[in-house]
Order: structure tokens, then C-alpha cells, then sequence
């Protein structure tokens, strides 16, 4: 937030400089995970988006302030909105073409959503009132807290180039509901559980693109009942119809859904997880290895199946620490599958494990969030990427360590015995693990940016930027950059344009932020 | 646009340059100290002087022109400690053409000539006397009339204490009854402040600072008057004129291939260095942005309202009869000015960290002094620069990306740095490297770094015992003692 001290201060915050690869303002007195954002086209940055509160506007608003960088930090432009007394940003989202803004109002207690386009011209304004009372708790822990990730449940998600969809709960506290908006946040068609479904559902959104939005549905026979059915659900962009939504059991083994994957340039869908014996617990015993499923969608058939056991398959591929990790029953949750310049599909893994075990987080869930609320702690291990052939057939594994530290999902949610694949979901949905992004180019170099939390014997954590970076050689190559946050500095990781992260660096006390692209080296 | 017919010219005196002895590398000398020191001590005597405060000031006025005062003190005191160079070249020669109008107009009040190795193109008066000249403006000029017209112009402002007048003008108005009701009315406003102080900021303090026509006009109609009594030709205070329009555009540098720079026979250039990933979306923003500030653009210049300033200029020389005049321009004896001018701003920017002006300069340059060993060791130097930094991921602090702003050519050269890898860096220093000896300081030095670089510290530790040897009270002696 801006804070004009004095009239000879204000030669200070318009001491904005640009020098190099750059860009500094002067005058900043907070900073939020919010406040800044990348604008993305596609697979590539295009910009920066800045925002900031400015100083009242009248009785009842506040005025805010939208800079825009471009991708090489030269300001673009600014744009004043005015906005009610009390009113947050809960998420600040760009579908490729529109920016979505999603606000609270913690007077009338109701959401605001403002879109832009790219130059920042308002497009459209919507109000949503009414909010259920779960809902209302959850973002009230999150105003007193200062925190915004609580909101990652309710937020909107951008769907490329049309708009933007907000998973919610339905009428009935058993219900669930998502809606979706056109690029003015004209509500273009929701869908609701049926009156006459019997139990609970509750619907996780996972993988969106322009043409479908997917995610899991979870169903419970009533609330004591303890039997969790998980379904593969797939909503049409444009038609909002439901055209798939299949148990994806098998009878064979257990399997556990961790991610759904839309493959670009096809109507091919693949569900991820990993899976156990027909015995065993999930999340409990040690997994049999991971799967792969694919779906056509244009007839919502499962089309194949492929399991990768870590003893037969991916074992020989993995070093000793890889190898105990598994033994050390973490998890693997797959941020991204895509296929690379050298032509090798990638897949992109990140180890989780509970770090404590009892609460009931899926009853929660499963429930509408009425449930108790405990802290589930969960462990964040190590990065791995596999490498495979045209085939899919597991040629190679990069393993990167990281330190394992332990995060805390959520009070509202007490998540602790959701099966495994869920509780990597929900990890994901609060954007907690230490993978950050992925910056792909049409001609298939990539880079990925991940944290490491860093500590040696007798020193303080050390935040490590970790890049996994493919250049057009093919060949992979690794550099780590230090940004550690302190009291008195924050760090704030975006992707860049290719070869290139974007860190800003926030120093409180000379109420500076300063933006930064870095290069990576290969 | 520069003249063709004067980079010719340029280009035959460059090849004289280098059969006399002029110094081949910028200048350097660890005993202008004292020099620096009488000079600091002597500005805080003529700041007293010259700018004092008239006694209708009050408390508040007094203290806010003792600050300014102050700050342009210290500004001078940075300037002559980090900038100035008081050699027997640029420094003479400047004082030289100085003497030469004090001389045509006796009556003068006291004024002294300082030379700063920037690269930027302008000259300053400070406000007491002082006037300072940066070597990128010498680097352009053609010759020494349009030198003594610049020094003429600064005189001027001093003369007519444009500096006092300014000074006491913005203060006047800071302490103005009427001004002071708006600070406080903008800043008790209880909606909006921000946007009535940004509106008050913009509208006083930025439009009066903007760019002061009237006091430009009556330096150019004082300077006119003071350089008509001088020997020096009457055609080039115009000729200095159409220079300013197009001074901050580079120096032809449509001759300045990369591809001939980078890279050598082990390693080739690579075309995927000059490729730009475009940012479609944006583009069109940001020409429009680029297009609504073209109405702006003149202002942006280090010297506006030339081509205004060069109508004043025609119709003052229509008031003195030509016959008095002496047309002959001295530009064969200035161009060992230019060279050694150029050899300062380029090591200047390599001083301020500044690698993409320092890469630009040390290629242009080389074109231009093809038989100058300098311009290819800088480079050496830089690219050596240009991998640390990379290794270190400090490159944003001393690389810039391309911007809209730019040339286009200096965009490609841009868009070349920032794609090389860091091997293609460590690669690049073995091209560039070989181009250059180690019988020069600045040679000696560059392969130095470069062997210390690829861990070949035995050979790296000859150099620098060599160095020691050769250059004692060298540039880079600091450097050398202080890396193990």
C-alpha cells in the first residue's frame, strides 16, 4: 500500500526507476502474494501485473492502483479502480486474454469480480452475495490471519481466452456448485448437484483448458457414512454439460488419484496417481508404484492404462536417495506431463508424505466443510523429474534434493485422512509445494522453478530457487539462484520469459520492492 | 544525421591519430588528488559567493537554500572526485579554448572548465563559476568553435545567474503562501490525496522544471555576443545546433556487424544469438505508448529546442557583419580530441558497470580507430565481465533488455548479450582474447582475468606479476592487490 508521508516524500515514490533488467518503485509499505502477478499468453509471460491501494476515494471506496510491466520490465501503463471501504483481493488470475480480479468485501460480505482486458479497459463487474456460512469462516480466519491461501478453495480459475469458472457449494449443504463466467463475468451457465442425489459430494477442479474444465467428485453414502467413491468429472466449456464422470476404480488394484492432465492438441485426457494392492491402505503402506489412464473425451472412453512399478520399472532408474524416499513411503504428486524439445515426454513429480496422521478431512470435504477442524501437516521431499520415449516407455529420472520441510494445510479443512492422492491435491490447491511454475516455449525448451528450504547443521534456512532448465541442445541442465526471506526482506518467485525467472524482492523498512529478472545458466 | 562527409574526414584523421603520441588509453593518475581536494575546497568558497541568498529569505527559505546549496556542493565534490580528469590532453585543450574567450571578453566574471569522462553528450554550469564538459559531448563535436560556443553558452547561464535565479524561483515558490495552502489542502484532504498531491507534484515542480525556453534564449543571445568576439568562425554556432537534434542518436552504426565480433574461428557465430522472442501481445501496447510520448520525445533529448535555438542562432549572426568573422573551422587539430574523448567514455561506462554501453562503445569505436588496440581489450574485458556476472546471476545489474526506446541496433546487440550462454560467454572471452596482446596495460590486464577465469591460475599469476612490473602506479593495481 502506498503511504504519502509528506509532500517532499512523494519525490521519493516517484523515484520509479527502470535501469538494466530492473524495476524499482519506492514507497511500497506491504506487499502481498496477491499484489503482483505474471500475465501469461499461452505457455509464454507477456508482462507483470502490480496492484496496489492507493488512498480513499470517498466515504465508501478506496482507490486502487493496476501497474503493468512488460515481460522485460518496461512499465506499461496504470489504471485507477475504485473499490468499497474493506473490500480484499482474494485472487488475481489472466486466461490469456482477460485479467480476472476476485475481491471481498468484508463490510457487505460479498465477492466482487472485475475483468480487464489487456490494457487494463474495465470489461465487467459482478457481484456474488449470499455465501454460505462455512465459506464466510473460512475467509474471515483469512482476514484475521493476513493470509490468503485459505481462499484457493472458493477462488475463480481461468479458462484460456473464454473466462473463468468458480467451483462453490450448491444450495444444500451436501450440494456442490461450479459456475462459469465469459470474460465480463456474465455468468454464462452453473451446474449443481441434482435435488435428488442422495449423500454428499464435493467437487475438486484439477486440470482446465479452453474447451473442457476437469476434477474430482467425491461421493459419501450420507454424513456417518466412512466409504469415499471417487469419480472422474468432465464439464464441457462451452455447453456446461457434464460428459464424463466414471469411478476410476479398477479391479485389480487400489488407485489413488492424484491429478487429471488435459493433453495439449488432442481430446486426450490422462489421470494420474499412484496405486497399492487390493489389501492395502492408501497413504498408509507403501505404494506399488504410479499409473497412468488416459480417456478419450470426445466419447469418454478409458482408451489405456499403464502401470509403472517402482520395483520393476522405475527402480532401476533411480539413484539410492530416490530409492528411500520411496521405501520412506512419500508420495509422488505429478505437477505436469508434456512433451519436450527433444521429443521425450516429461512428467514432473513432487514427494509429499502426513507428517501426522487422525482428524477427518475428507468428512469435511466431503461434507461441504462442516466438519471438525484439525491441522494436517504434511512433509514436502524431493523433486523428480521422469523422462520417457514417444511410447511412454520410462527411460530416465532426475532426482533433486531438497531439505523436507513440513507445512500446515488449512485449520478449516483438517485433512487427515483423505487418501493419498487427495491430500497431494489439496497440497496443490493451496499452492504449497515447493514446485512453482513451468515456462514451456512452442519449440519445446522449458524451464521449471521449484524452492528449496535449505538448512545446514547450525545455520538458518536458506530459500534456494531450483531450475530445471532445457535449452534448445535438449540438454537438461540445473541452476539454483539464493533468495532467502527475512524479517526485514521477502522474495517473490514468477516465471520469466524463456531462460529467464522473475524474483521481487521486497525490503519493509526501506519500503522498496524491487523486481528482478535473473537468467539461468546452461 | 551525422555527415557523411565529416565520418570520411573522420576516418582519414583517424589513421593520423595513431602516427603521433597521443595517448592510446584513458587517462589515469593516482596523484590528481590534491588536485580534486583544492578544487572540492575551492567551490565551497564560490558557492558562498556566488550563490547567496537575497536577504528578503526567511527562516524556512534560508534553510531550504542552504540545502540546495549543499547538495550542489556535494554533486560537484562526486562529479570532480569520481568524473573529472585533469590531464594534459582533454583538460588543457579545454581550458585552452576557455582562456581563448576570457581573453576576447576581459570584463568576464571568474569561471574555470572541468572535463568529465560521461558519456552522455552535455555540458553543465554549475552556478558559481564552475562549468563542466563531459567527455561525450567533446567526442561529438567536430571541432573547437563549436567547443568554445558550448563553454560561451555556459558562461551565460553564469553570468546571468540562471542557476540563483532557478534556485531562488522554486523556493519563492515552495515557501509561497499560496502554494503552501495548496500542500496542506491537498494533504488534509480526506479523499483522493494521492491523487491531488501527484496532480499538484505534476503540475507545479514538474512543468516548472520543465525544460526553461527563456533562459536557454537569453544564453544562447549572451553566448552569441561573447563568442562574436572571439577568433572563432561564426558558421558554427548553427552547425553546433544541427548537431544537438540528432546528438543523442548513435554514431552511424549501421556499419557495426556483430557477427564480425562475435565469435572467431573455434567457435563461430551463432544465429540463434540475434533471435528475439517477440512479445506479440504486448507490442501494440507498448507503440501505443511509444507513439502518445512522441509529442513528449523532444523534451526527453539532452538538448531540446534545437532546432528553435537554431533559428535564434541565424537571426543574432544576421546583427554582426560577417566581415569580421573568420570562417575557417579547426577541425584537423580536434580530432585527436574526439579519440581520446571516445577512449574515455567508453572506459567510463565500463567504470559505471554499464556492459551493454561499454560492448556498443568498445565495437563502434573499434570500427572507427581500427588501429587502436584499446577498443578490442575493453571488450575483452567486458565479455569477461559479462560471464562473472552471469555465473554470479547479477547480469540484471549490469545488462540491459531491450526496450522500444532504444536503437535498433543497439535492441540486436541487446538481444545478442542476453542470449548467450554462459559457456558461449567463457567461449566468447577466448575469441575475443586472442584478439588482443599483452603488451599494453589494459591487454595485459584483460588476459589476466581471462586465464585467472579458466582457472589457469599459474599463467594468471605471470600476468599479474608482470603487471606489477610494467605498470606500478597502473589502473588496475587496486584490483590486482586486492584479488588472492
Amino acid at each position: 500500500m502506498f503511504k504519502v508521508k509528506s509532500f517532499f516524500f512523494l519525490f521519493m515514490l516517484f523515484a520509479i526507476t527502470a535501469r538494466a533488467q530492473t524495476y524499482t518503485v519506492e514507497g511500497i509499505e506491504r506487499v502481498g502474494s496477491q499484489s503482483i502477478k505474471a500475465i501469461l499468453n499461452e505457455k509464454t509471460v507477456i508482462g507483470y501485473i502490480m496492484f496496489f491501494i492507493k488512498d480513499k476515494a470517498d466515504k465508501r471506496n478506496y482507490n486502487y492502483t493496476f501497474d503493468l510491466l512488460d515481460e522485460k520490465l518496461n512499465k506499461i501503463s496504470s489504471v485507477n479502480v475504485v473499490l468499497p471501504k474493506g473490500a480484499i483481493l482474494l485472487k488475481s488470475t489472466y486466461n490469456g486474454t482477460t485479467l480476472g480480479l476476485m475481491f471481498f468485501d468484508t463490510n457487505k460480505k460479498n465477492y466482487i469480480l472485475k475483468s480487464f482486458d489487456r490494457q487494463l479497459a474495465p470489461l465487467g463487474t459482478k457481484f456474488i452475495g449470499d455465501i454460505i456460512s462455512s465459506e464466510l469462516s473460512t475467509l474471515s480466519q483469512m482476514v484475521a490471519s493476513g493470509s490468503e491461501e485459505g481462499f484457493a478453495m472458493y477462488g475463480i480459475h481461468p479458462v484460456a481466452g473464454k473466462g473463468f469458472v468458480r467451483p462453490s457449494y450448491g444450495d444444500k449443504a451436501s450440494q456442490y456448485k461450479i459456475t462459469f463466467f465469459d470474460n465480463n463475468f456474465n455468468e454464462k451457465w452453473s451446474y449443481e448437484t441434482p435435488e435428488e442425489a442422495k449423500g454428499l459430494e464435493s467437487f475438486l477442479i484439477s486440470d482446465i483448458n479452453d474447451k473442457y474444465i476437469t476434477g474430482i467428485t467425491i461421493r459419501r453414502g450420507g454424513i456417518l457414512s466412512k466409504k469415499l467413491n471417487y469419480f472422474l468429472t468432465v464439464f464441457d466449456v462451452d455447453s456446461g454439460k457434464k460428459i464424463i464422470d466414471a469411478s476410476t476404480e479398477s479391479k485389480k488394484q487400489q488407485l489413488s488419484i492424484s491429478s487429471i492432465i488435459l493433453q495439449e492438441g488432442s481430446d486426450q485426457l490422462i489421470v494420474q496417481g499412484e496405486y497399492y494392492n487390493e489389501t492395502d491402505r492408501p497413504g498408509i503402506d507403501k505404494s506399488k508404484g504410479f499409473y497412468l489412464k488416459s480417456y478419450n473425451l470426445s466419447n469418454g472412453k478409458e482408451e489405456t492404462e499403464r502401470l509403472y512399478s517402482w520395483d520393476k520399472d522405475i527402480a532401476k532408474l533411480f539413484n539410492a536417495k530416490a530409492k528411500a524416499s520411496i521405501e520412506n513411503k512419500f508420495l509422488n504428486y505429478p505437477h505436469t506431463l508434456f512433451k519436450a524439445v527433444n521429443g521425450h515426454y516429461f512428467m514432473v513429480f513432487e514427494q509429499f508424505k502426513k507428517a501426522i496422521d487422525g482428524g477427518a478431512l475428507i468428512l469435511n470435504l466431503a461434507s461441504g466443510g462442516r466438519m471438525g477442524a484439525n491441522v494436517t501437516k504434511v512433509s514436502i521431499g524431493d523433486v523428480w523429474i521422469l523422462e520417457m520415449d514417444a511410447n511412454l516407455n520410462a527411460l530416465n529420472v532426475n532426482f533433486f534434493e531438497k531439505d523436507q520441510h513440513v507445512i500446515e494445510l488449512p485449520i478449516s479443512l483438517g485433512m487427515t485422512i483423505l487418501p493419498a492422492g487427495q491430500l497431494g491435491m489439496i497440497t496443490k490447491w493451496y499452492d504449497r509445494f515447493d514446485y512453482q511454475f513451468i515456462q514451456r516455449k512452442e519449440d519445446g525448451t522449458f524451464n521449471i522453478s521449484f524452492l528449496n528450504h535449505d538448512k545446514e547443521k547450525g545455520e538458518k534456512a536458506k530459500t534456494i530457487i531450483g531450475n530445471i532448465f532445457m535449452p534448445k541442445d535438449g540438454k537438461l541442465s540445473y541452476d539454483e539462484i539464493e533468495a532467502t526471506s527475512t524479517k526485514k526482506t521477502s522474495y517473490f518467485l514468477f516465471p520469466g520469459q524463456s531462460g529467464y525467472i522473475m524474483l521481487a524482492k521486497f525490503i519493509e523498512k526501506e519500503e522498496r520492492l524491487e523486481f528482478k529478472l535473473i537468467k539461468l545458466n546452461y | 544525421m551525422k555527415s557523411i562527409y565529416f565520418l570520411l574526414l573522420l576516418t582519414v584523421y583517424s589513421n593520423l591519430l595513431f602516427t603521433q603520441t597521443i595517448r592510446q588509453e584513458p587517462y589515469f593518475s593516482h596523484s590528481d588528488s590534491k588536485t580534486k581536494q583544492a578544487e572540492i575546497e575551492r567551490i565551497a568558497v564560490s558557492v558562498n559567493k556566488y550563490l547567496s541568498p537575497p536577504s528578503s529569505f526567511n527562516k524556512d527559505a534560508l534553510k531550504l537554500f542552504s540545502e540546495e546549496t549543499n547538495r550542489i556542493r556535494l554533486n560537484f565534490a562526486n562529479t570532480i572526485n569520481k568524473d573529472a580528469i585533469f590531464d594534459d590532453l582533454l583538460w588543457s585543450y579545454t581550458k585552452n579554448t576557455h582562456e581563448k574567450i576570457i581573453k576576447a571578453n576581459p570584463n568576464l566574471l571568474p569561471t574555470r572548465v572541468y572535463v568529465a569522462t560521461r558519456s552522455i553528450p552535455n555540458a553543465l554550469s554549475v552556478g558559481e563559476g564552475s562549468i563542466i564538459i563531459n567527455t561525450g559531448l567533446l567526442s561529438e563535436l567536430e571541432n573547437e568553435d563549436q567547443l568554445a560556443f558550448v563553454i560561451c553558452h555556459e558562461i551565460a547561464h553564469f553570468v546571468l545567474q540562471h542557476s540563483k535565479k532557478q534556485l531562488i524561483r522554486e523556493i519563492q515558490r515552495l515557501e509561497s503562501k499560496s502554494f503552501k495552502e495548496e500542500v496542506k489542502k491537498a494533504q488534509s484532504s480526506k479523499y483522493n490525496q494521492f491523487e491531488n498531491l501527484e496532480s499538484l507534484y505534476k503540475n507545479t515542480l514538474f512543468n516548472a522544471r520543465y525544460h526553461n525556453r527563456t533562459f536557454e534564449r537569453q544564453a544562447d543571445s549572451l553566448a552569441f555576443h561573447l563568442y562574436a568576439n572571439t577568433p572563432f568562425a561564426s558558421t558554427e554556432p548553427q552547425r553546433l545546433m544541427q548537431l544537438f537534434q540528432t546528438i543523442d542518436e548513435p554514431v552511424n552504426d549501421s556499419s557495426l556487424y556483430l557477427n564480425l565480433h562475435f565469435g572467431c574461428k573455434n567457435y563461430p557465430f551463432k544465429k540463434s544469438w540475434m533471435e528475439d522472442e517477440k512479445s506479440s501481445t504486448w507490442g501494440s501496447a507498448v507503440m501505443a505508448k511509444k507513439s502518445a510520448q512522441k509529442q513528449l520525445v523532444d523534451s526527453l533529448k539532452t538538448h531540446p529546442d534545437a532546432q528553435l535555438r537554431l533559428s535564434w542562432l541565424k537571426l543574432m549572426k544576421q546583427q554582426y557583419p560577417s566581415s569580421v568573422r573568420n570562417d575557417k573551422k579547426s577541425t584537423s587539430s580536434y580530432q585527436q580530441i574526439r579519440y581520446v574523448s571516445a577512449l574515455e567514455n567508453t572506459d567510463a561506462a565500463f567504470r559505471e558497470e554499464q556492459y551493454d554501453l561499454t560492448t556498443y562503445l568498445s565495437l563502434l569505436y573499434q570500427d572507427l580507430y581500427r588501429d587502436s588496440s584499446y577498443f578490442k581489450e575493453i571488450f575483452a574485458l567486458t565479455i569477461n565481465q559479462l560471464y562473472h556476472h552471469s555465473k554470479d546471476h547479477t547480469l540484471n545489474k549490469v545488462l540491459s533488455q531491450t526496450s522500444p526506446y532504444y536503437s535498433d541496433r543497439y535492441n540486436e546487440l541487446l538481444h545478442l548479450l542476453n542470449n548467450l550462454s554462459l559457456s558461449d560467454l567463457l567461449e566468447l572471452q577466448s575469441c575475443a582474447i586472442s584478439q588482443t596482446k599483452t603488451d599494453s596495460q589494459y591487454g595485459l590486464y584483460a588476459h589476466y582475468c581471462y586465464e585467472k577465469g579458466i582457472g589457469n591460475l599459474d599463467q594468471a599469476s605471470k600476468l599479474k606479476n608482470s603487471y606489477f612490473n610494467k605498470y606500478p602506479s597502473g589502473r588496475f593495481i587496486s584490483a590486482l592487490k586486492s584479488d588472492k
